[in-house]
């Protein structure tokens, strides 16, 4: 279970970083731009959170079981690089 | 979500050129060509109007526009306005 | 009903998107300022408008003198500085599919989901994520530093000529 949920965060991290790149190209001349190194404006994105529920339980169960609520916490420096600041797995409906 | 809209009514402003203390004129000031005074040292300013004709000009356009967009504004916000 | 699979993207195009989005939005914002920066400070040729005011000193030993001060237009009237300081983006999605594969991190294509609320199906292996995107104005634009800079260093004072009436 531990690594599924390790799969999930380092999928959304790796496409938070491609995303990030995407919108990384002056403005208005995306199509054939090359990305920049920084952001050209000075409001750029400097975090984001990622919630989500994930079975407890092994995946192939029939029956649903509980759900743990893992937060993502990421900061984004000024390259548009995130960085993995924390993550927490709670089980509010279940004792574990 | 969109935070910040503003006009940065601070920004404006010059030095008083006796005691440096920042004047501020308003745009009815300069175009009706009152005299305007510094609030530190009370030093008197008599507008040039043809010599700052150019910006007088410039000024009435501003001041048209922005009574314009009052307007606009007034009339959208009233009950009913689409 | 099928599901309809044009709107599933790729999670990393819809996070892009989002964001290009709010920084063209600011970008628009700040063509205003220049607009009015242009159109109001400078003239046709490019020179600044400016005020002139005229003003009375005593000079020790002299008398009473009469001085003239050239003021930037642009350091008389409020400049409308337009743009977004803080933008936060709440959105949740639905992954449908991840990739599978060792060698790299796994791909997500996800599509806009109606709930706000973060749900997994486990069932099916479908979970939705929920996203809070913050962004903020690091620094002061540079193009106005310099503008302010510029007008700072464009007020003149000079004395009324000898012979002009006092």
């Amino acid at each position: 279970m531990q690594e599924r949920v390790e799969r999930m965060v380092t999928a959304v991290l790796d496409e938070i970083e491609r995303g990030l790149a995407l919108a990384r190209v002056p403005a208005r001349e995306l199509s054939g731009a090359q990305q920049v190194e920084r952001f050209h404006s000075s409001l750029r994105p400097t975090h984001v959170v990622c919630t989500f529920e994930w079975p407890i339980a092994a995946q192939d169960r029939a029956e649903p079981g509980p759900l743990m609520v893992v937060k993502i916490s990421i900061e984004i420096d000024a390259s548009g690089v995130p960085r993995l600041h924390g993550v927490t797995a709670e089980a509010p409906h279940a004792s574990v | 979500m969109l935070q910040g809209l503003k006009a940065q009514s601070d920004n404006h402003g010059f030095p008083c050129p006796c005691c440096n203390f920042k004047i501020k004129a308003t745009i009815e000031q300069i175009l009706t060509g009152s005299s305007i005074f510094c609030a530190g040292c009370g030093l008197q300013l008599d507008i040039d109007r043809q010599g700052s004709a150019q910006a007088i000009d410039a000024l009435k356009t501003l001041n048209e526009a922005v009574a314009q967009a009052e307007d606009q504004m007034a009339k959208a916000k009233k009950p009913g306005a689409r | 009903m099928p599901e309809n699979t044009v709107s599933q993207i790729p999670l990393s195009q819809l996070v892009g998107s989002l964001v290009r989005d709010i920084v063209d939005a600011d970008g628009m914002a700040a063509k205003a300022t220049s607009d009015f920066i242009q159109s109001v400070g400078f003239d046709e040729k490019g020179e600044l408008r400016t005020v002139q005011f005229s003003y009375q000193q005593v000079v020790p030993g002299v008398g009473v003198k009469r001085y003239t001060v050239s003021v930037p237009l642009l350091t008389l009237v409020p400049i409308p500085i337009l743009g977004i300081d803080k933008a936060e983006i709440s959105f949740t999605t639905k992954i449908v599919e991840m990739s599978q594969g060792d060698s790299q991190a796994p791909k997500l294509l996800a599509r806009i989901a109606a709930d706000a609320q973060p749900k997994s199906d486990a069932a099916s292996e479908t979970t939705n994520i929920k996203f809070s995107l913050t962004m903020s104005r690091c620094d002061v634009p540079a193009g106005l530093t310099g503008i302010f800079g510029l007008l700072g260093n464009s007020i003149q004072v000079t004395g009324v000529p000898a012979g002009k009436p006092e």
